[in-house]
This record gives structure tokens, sequence and C-alpha cells, in this order.
């Protein structure tokens, strides 16, 4: 991050006064009430608090009492959203009665999505569809051969904890909202100072506010800037740019009303502010490239004026353009963080089996109902096989009665009546899915010289990612080689204080038994990944083996099954990241690392924090 | 449901329209994969497809979609009984239905009619979405999020073009032709190989980085959102004249011709480029058809397939781990190459 406001005259507020985003936060709620459908809802970043719960209570106090508010858990079911069939009250009423879905019932008001960051993609993918084409779809067909669609139109208010950046909104969700509000930085004393009172709306609505070219280019080039590339993101901005004009009852859009909207809708600020991360980030980019922004000759974005949509006053646009070229120089703070900080997608899509969510677990959450058995020893459900069973009970006990009439008296007193009539076709089971964690394996190497510095260094990084992945349940482990062999120093944990436990002392000096190190990481990632685990592998070498497997130092003959055992890294399809620790760059650990099909970085002097990064990196991303 | 956005109307997006329109002229192309980020209009596009396409005759109440002049077994509607006259003949919209990723495997394939079975204990089917879907398209939106045993279901029927159910004496076997759309958004999750393989075009789609363009996508986006009906009303001329050149293509395109040397320098395209199998030169074939007669001509030339490959082979290709561009520079080399080959020889 810059320093705020580094050589582009925009005034740092100084630390403590943060009053601007609970402000923010109050406005943001005007405009819910006002055009909050329009805006699809609110992406409120706030972690469980007082300061959270006050600024609930006052959008339900702006909502009024008469509102819908339906909270939805984020473990919700499609047949809850959805709606399903009352099958009970079917067989009571004698025509088919619907239950309705917690979409339908928000018509007209708020679904609240509480901790949304651990919605799954497919729940939010329903409810993003719900937004954008205004109808929930029930599961019933009716007679007029579609599906039964039950208009509703709602907004959402997510609240998002995320404590880490790995975590965030599923996109599906987090592009659909217009409005973002963080409440992460106000305090206690900012919300009794300003309570919010609900302000009576001026008389104007969005739609007759003009908003000129000049303008609406400025905040679709300050998007791109700030790493922004959805037009739907772009349509709110301008959409909110209108409304808050229409609250001040201007007539057309003022520079103020187009800074604010930045400030909602991207929290780009001229302030100082926390970092948020916004997830609509490009790939592979870290700065905006120059022909995104195509309008701009050279650096500085004048818009030519426009005749035809001027408003009376002609518009002096200083503070936006400083604004945009702030953002481009990338001197501001509170920017959504780019594409540096986020793990670049792999051009080379070595996916394998990494990190795909376990297809028909034994564990996890439940994810749908299904015909067939998950895997071989599945007990069905129960419930759903009730369910499934429910419709044919009249048609079976008909059939049942018929073949009971053909039997003689004597066998008659043999058969039972049973209580429900459940057939093989009936079984129902419940398939379930749970994300598969990831296991960085660290192979360090533990000999020679600057063997002691890089073991810190390595400790640190580690007891670094396993502060951060605590929450992803992703593990660490660590071996180191040095001497004549290697050994596990570490085996796979999750626990920080087993680690600094395990790690406190390791001794280093000695030859280099690259080879062995290399088998002993192929053995431990082979036995992870039997436990349903993605091994991602850190080599940390400067690439010269001199020990052979056998413990003899014969460099020649190392060098040879180091190649081996290197191709068999690439054939596994593991996941790995060759770290090089020499002073100067050397060819020997770029060609290993071709023959591994790993990642090359190099570390001079592999600090923790960036090794940890590197590495985070791609644990992420064999979960993706 | 208002009107949805006109398919005239939405700016850019050339390979996404083109694609779309090549499935509607040939349904045996297999349906298309839009894959793309965010808020680049994929959704918008599908839904203004099925608004713009030619009307589908079939009978009243008919919930097979069958043709009026072939009936089929399963449905009640169709097939008289006892010297009844059957509906009459109506033209309906082109089927485009939606399947929710939460859907269940009864809705997809249809099951026991629930209404009948409870209140008079009888036995009827009720037809699913692969029937409704019936000579029309299929649309997911999310496709890579869909539950894996759905997919089971879905390749089945889509390669076989029927879809079987059997469950204590509900016998049923029902037409199930439509052609595949499906979008989503790869980092999110990958498609299984074989479900890419049913995709006939697979589109990438960037967002627009003009900003006049995207500007413009805001205006129009205002004025459909501030009176849709309005606003399609002054595309509909646009659309129909779309309309029109699909209806038109449909006609010519069995008379299409694919000259010789045109053909062998396809094969060879896909030899260089390790395509599997004959699916990938086929739906070549197809899409270079299709491609040619949107343009109103009767013989495919080269710059149709240099311009098309790309469409049909980019999700075909084996993962290379030791290439490190993606599959479209591939495909691009592969052409050039071809291209030059002809040049000399």
């Amino acid at each position: 991050m810059v320093e705020p406001g580094a050589g582009h005259g925009l005034v740092p507020v100084p630390d403590g006064d943060r009053s601007g985003a609970w402000d923010d936060a109050l406005l943001a709620a005007r405009l819910l009430k006002t055009g909050g459908r329009q805006l699809g809802g609110l992406w409120l970043k706030a972690r469980a608090g007082g300061v959270r719960d006050a600024y609930l209570a006052h959008l339900r106090d702006i909502f009024g009492s008469r509102t819908n508010w339906i909270k939805v858990p984020n473990s919700v079911g499609h047949s809850a959203l959805q709606g399903s069939i009352d099958i009970p009250a079917t067989a009571k009423t004698g025509r088919v009665v619907t239950m309705p879905g917690l979409l339908a019932r928000a018509d007209q008001g708020v679904l609240l999505l509480p901790m949304a960051e651990r919605l799954n993609a497919a729940t939010a993918a329903v409810i993003g569809e719900a937004i954008d084409t205004k109808v929930s779809s029930s599961p019933l067909q009716s007679k007029d051969r579609s599906a039964v669609q039950v208009k509703t139109r709602f907004q959402v208010i997510a609240i998002d904890e995320s404590a880490s950046p790995e975590e965030h909104l599923p996109h599906a969700l987090s592009d659909r909202l217009g409005l973002i509000a963080d409440l992460s930085a106000v305090s206690w004393s900012d919300v009794s100072a300003t309570s919010p009172r609900a302000r009576e709306d001026a008389s104007l609505t969005w739609q007759d506010i003009e908003i000129s070219t000049a303008i609406t280019e400025l905040l679709a080039q300050v998007a791109c800037a700030a790493g922004c590339s959805s037009l739907r993101r772009l349509r709110y901005l301008t959409l909110v740019a209108r409304m808050l004009a229409a609250m001040e009852s201007r007539g057309s859009v003022a520079e103020a009303d187009a800074l604010r909207a930045l400030r909602l809708c991207l929290g780009v600020n001229l302030q100082s502010q926390p970092v948020q991360d916004e997830d609509q980030i490009p790939e592979n980019r870290t700065q905006p490239s120059p022909d995104e922004c195509q309008a701009e000759p050279s650096g500085r974005a004048e818009p030519e004026p426009k005749n035809e949509d001027r408003t009376s006053s002609s518009q002096d646009l200083t503070e936006l353009t400083e604004l945009l070229s702030a953002v481009e120089a990338g001197t501001i703070s509170g920017l959504p963080e780019l594409a540096d900080k986020s793990p670049a997608r792999s051009s080379t899509s070595r996916t394998g089996k990494a990190g795909t969510p376990q297809k028909n677990a034994r564990r996890g959450r439940p994810v749908a109902v299904s015909r067939t058995a998950p895997f071989p020893d599945a007990r069905p459900s129960i419930i759903a096989t009730l369910r499934a069973a429910a419709p044919w009970q009249m048609i079976r006990s008909q059939n049942r009665a018929m073949l009971l009439a053909r039997l003689s008296d004597r066998d008659k007193r043999h058969v039972k009546q049973p209580r429900a009539l459940i057939t093989r076709d009936d079984y129902r089971f419940q398939r379930l899915r749970h994300e598969t964690p990831s296991t960085a394996i660290f192979m360090v190497d533990a000999s020679g010289s600057t063997a002691l510095e890089r073991l810190g260094e390595t400790k640190g990084a580690i007891e670094q990612l396993l502060s951060r992945c605590y929450v992803r349940r992703d593990e660490v482990a660590m071996i180191a080689f040095r001497g004549r062999g290697a050994e596990t120093v570490l085996p796979p944990t999750r626990s920080l204080v087993m680690a600094k436990r395990k790690l406190a002392g390791l001794p280093g000096g000695g030859a280099t038994p690259l080879v062995s190190g290399l088998e002993k990481g192929l053995e431990l990632a082979l036995s992870v990944r039997r436990q349903g685990s993605t091994p991602v592998m850190v080599l940390l070498t400067d690439g010269r083996g001199n020990i052979a497997r056998n413990g003899e130092p014969d460099r020649n003959r190392a060098k040879e099954e180091l190649g081996l055992v290197a191709g068999q890294y690439r054939s596994l399809e593991m996941r790995s990241i060759c770290i090089d620790i020499a002073r100067r760059p050397r060819e020997s650990v770029a060609s290993l690392a071709q023959t591994m099909g790993a990642d090359l970085h190099f570390l001079r002097h592999a600090d923790a924090g960036s090794m940890s990064d590197v590495v985070n990196a791609s644990l992420v991303e064999a979960r993706a | 449901m208002s009107k949805p956005f006109p398919f005239s109307a939405i700016v850019a997006q050339e390979d996404m329209k083109k694609a779309l329109l090549m499935a509607a002229v040939e349904p045996l192309l297999g349906g298309v994969l839009i894959f793309g980020d965010r808020g680049t209009g994929k959704s918008t596009a599908v839904r203004a497809l099925a608004e713009l396409l030619p009307k589908i005759e079939t009978r009243a109440g008919c919930r097979f979609n069958c043709e009026p002049a072939r009936p089929q077994d399963a449905c009640p509607v169709c097939n008289t009984v006892n010297g009844q006259k059957a509906p009459k003949a109506v033209k309906t919209r082109t089927p485009m239905v939606d399947l929710p990723l939460g859907a269940t495997e009864d809705r997809i394939c249809g099951a026991l009619d629930l209404e009948k079975a409870l209140v008079a204990g009888e036995k009827d089917f009720e037809p699913g979405l692969l029937a409704s879907a019936n000579r029309g398209f299929l649309y997911i939106d999310e496709v890579n999020l869909l539950e894996d045993h759905l997919v089971d279901l879905l390749l089945d029927a889509a390669a076989s073009g029927v879809n079987v159910v059997e469950r204590e004496g509900l016998s049923i076997r029902h037409a199930a032709r439509f052609a595949l759309v499906g979008s989503g958004n790869p980092e999110e999750g990958d498609l299984r190989p074989q479900l890419l393989d049913r995709f006939g075009l697979a589109v990438d789609v960037r967002t627009i980085d003009d900003l006049k363009q995207r500007i413009e996508v805001i205006r129009r986006r205002d004025a459909y959102e501030a009176d849709a009906d309005g606003f399609c009303q002054s595309w509909a001329r646009k659309d129909a004249a779309i309309r029109s050149r699909v209806v038109k293509a449909r006609k010519i395109l069995r008379d299409v011709d694919i000259p010789d040397d045109v053909l062998s320098r396809m094969s060879q395209l896909c030899m260089g480029l390790g395509i599997d199998g004959m699916r990938g030169e086929l739906t070549l074939m197809r899409a270079c058809r299709a491609s040619a007669a949107l343009g109103g001509r009767l013989e495919v030339t080269w710059s149709d397939v240099s311009e098309i490959s790309p469409l049909v082979l980019c999700h075909r290709l084996r993962r290379d781990p030791l290439d490190d561009a993606g599959s479209a520079p591939r495909v691009e080399r592969a052409i050039a190459a071809v291209s030059a080959g002809a040049g000399h020889g």
C-alpha cells in the first residue's frame, strides 16, 4: 500500500476520525429505502457487534414494521429457497398445495443473509437469478406446460463477516449488490454520536435526473482503473449517482454525487480508509493497462465538453479527474486490493484433481437428494424416501386390494396390513459434499551455511500460514533434508501450537541429499492425497544435490536420480512451488522446476512474509 | 414477466451472438457454452434469443412439443383415441427452458403426476423439463455448478435424444432433442470433459473494454428499464431482420457445399491439434456450414473455417502441461500453419 494521498494533494483524514464510514452507511440505508430494488441490495461488511446491531436496527426502523424481513440461513437448500410441495396438505385437500419458498416470501421485502461469505456458489446463483429475473420458479409444473413462476421483487442485505482475503461473498451475489457499506472501522462513539433519524425524502425520483456523458465516462474510467470491469456495477454507479442527486433535489448529477457514488458502490475513497477487497477483479492484472481506458490520450482524462447534454452550469470535474489519476497511479488508499494480491489463475490450468469439492462425500453439507446411492453402502434418507413414496400410497393400496381379492381365505390370514408401502424405487439418498482441504508440504534444504537462517524463515512462513489458513482447514507439514537423509520434522497439522513446539530447535548444516528430500516429500504427498486432501509442495533449495539416494556422496548419480524423482512429480500432477534460495538464480533450480512442473520463485532472502504469500496463493488456487 | 431485452440491442459481444445464432440455425451442432466474467450479458443474450427465433408448430395443449404430423406415443393429447379429433395445430415460441440449479431428478425427467396420484389414485405421467425443451433449447445458467448426478441425466438424454422413464408400471419414452446452452464462470469450477464435449461451440466472453461501448450499454439498459415495451418496439425491426436471416439460413443449410480442398485442410487442422475422435471434425463442418448459411452463401470458404474454428476447437483440446499459452493461441497457431501450408501447396 502506498501512503494515502502521496503527492496527489488528497487530504488524508487523521486517524480516529472515522465517522465518514458511518455516514456513508447511513446514506446507503437511505438509498436502499428509496431504490433498493433497482440496486439489488447491500453488501454489508461488518463483523458481529454493537455497531452492526445498531445499523441493522436502523435499517429495520427505516423500512418500517410492515416490511418482510426474511432471514436465510447460509446452509439453506434449494427446495427451501424455491418452495416445494406440501404432501400432507395435498393429500388432505385433494389438490396440489405448495409451500412457498423463502424467495417468494421475501416479495416486496428484504432477504437477509447473515454470514454470507459462507454461502455456497450454487445457492448464491439461485438467489442471483431471482434478483435478475424478478421471478422465483417453484419446482412444480402447472398445466400450461411451464414451471410455476412466482413474481418476487426483494432486496438482499448480505452480511459479510470475512476475516481474511481468501473469504469473500460468492461472485454471483457480490456482483449484483449495488451498494457496499463497511462498518469495520466504525467505532461505537460515532454511532451513538449520530443517532440516525429516518428522514423524509425529496419529491424528485431518480428517473428525472440527468447525468452528463462526461460524468458517466469518468465513472466508467475510475471503475476500470479500480479493477472493476463488471458492467452491472457500472450501471449501479450511475444509478446511485442519480439517486443521490434526487435526494438533494438537484436536476442533474453533480460531481459530489459521483464521488459519493464511487464511495458507496466501489469503496473508492479520497480519504484514508481500511483496505477493502473487491472481488470483481479481472485476472492477471496488476495495473490497469493503458488500453483499458482507451479514451485517454495521455494519462490525464480531460473530458471534452459535450453540448447536447450539458446542464445549465458548466461543470467543473477537477476532483473526479484527480481521483481518476490517483486511482490509476495506484496512490490511493482504500482501493480494492488488486490482482497482485489475489492469486492469478494459472493459464496452464494444471488442475488435476486439485481441491475439487469431493463429490459423493461421506460427510459434509447436504446438497441434493438423488435416486442413486452416492457410494455403495450409503443409507437411504428416511424423510426423502417417505416423501417419494407418499404419492404412490393410494395407487399401491388399490393394487394390493386387487391382489388380495384373488387370494383364498386361508392365505389372507397370513397377510399383514403394512402401514406404508415402500418399494425399492422410492429410496432416496442424501448427497453430501465437502471441500477438500489443501496441505502445504515444505521441503527445506537444511544443509550448508545459510541453513539456520533459512530454517528460521521457513518456520516463520509456516506459522503465518497456519494463522491465516485456519479458517480453510488447511494443513501444513515440513520435511528437512541434510547430511545423509531427510526427515519429517512436522507431520501434517493444523495446530499452531504443535507446529511451534515441533519446529523449535532444528539442527542445520551438512551435505545436500536433495533426492531423499524429494522422495520423502512425494511419499507424504501421496498419503495426504489418499486421505482426501490436496497436497501443495513447496521446495526450498539452491538445487545442488550431492548425495545419492543411498546416502553415498555421488554427484552424478544424485543428478540422475533427481531427474527421475522430479519427473514423478510432474506425472502425478503434484502442484508444486520451487523457491530458489541461492544468491544468484541458478540454471539447476530452473531446470529442476521445469522437470517437476513447478512454479519457480526467487527469494534471495527467503523472508517469511513473502514466502507465506506465495504458498497461500497456491493453496487457495488448489481449492479453486 | 416483461419482455426480455432485445437481441439486436446487445452491444458488441459478436462472438457470442454469432454462436447462438449458429446453434439456432443448426440444431445438430449441440448447443453453445458461454464462459465469461460477471456482468457481461450472458444470460441476457440467451433470454433474448428465445424471443427472437421463429415459432415452432405443435398442437394446443401438447406438453411434449410433438410435431402435428408425427405424434409421439407418450403424448396423451396428440394421440387420438377412438376417432376423436386431435386439438388444432398452433404455433408457439421456440422453447427456451431454464434448468434451475436446484432442480430435482423428477423435475428434469418427469415423474408421477402428484395431483392425480394423491387425489384420485391414478397413475399418470407428469412431463419434466426435458419434455418441455424438446425441439428447443435447454438453458443452464452456472452450468459448472450443476450437481453431478444431474449432469449424468442430461448427458444421457442429450446423447440419445430420447428420455426414458421406468417406474412400476410407468414406462414412458419421449423425444428430448434440444440444444444445450450453458453459461458459467470458469473460476468457480471446471466442467467435466464429457459435458464439455457435448457443447458444439464454446465462447469466451470478455468484458467490453471500449469506453464508448460501455457507456452505450448503460444507456440502453437504462432506457430498457424505464420503458421495456417501448424499448423493445424500437428494436423490433432489427430483431425481425435477424429472425429472417435465421429462417433463410435454415432453408439453405442443407445445400451449403464444402469444397474438397477446404475439407482436407479442416482435417489437417484437427490432426495438427490432436483433437480426439470424429466429433470435433464433424462439428467443425456443421459449424462452418451454419456460418456460411447465416451469411447467405452456398459455399464454405477457408476464411469461414479460420473464423469459426476457435469456437469449435478450443474446448476440445487436450490440456498440455508443457504449453503455458491458453488454448486459443494454440488454435490460432495451427490455423496459421495450415493456411501457410495451403499457400505453398
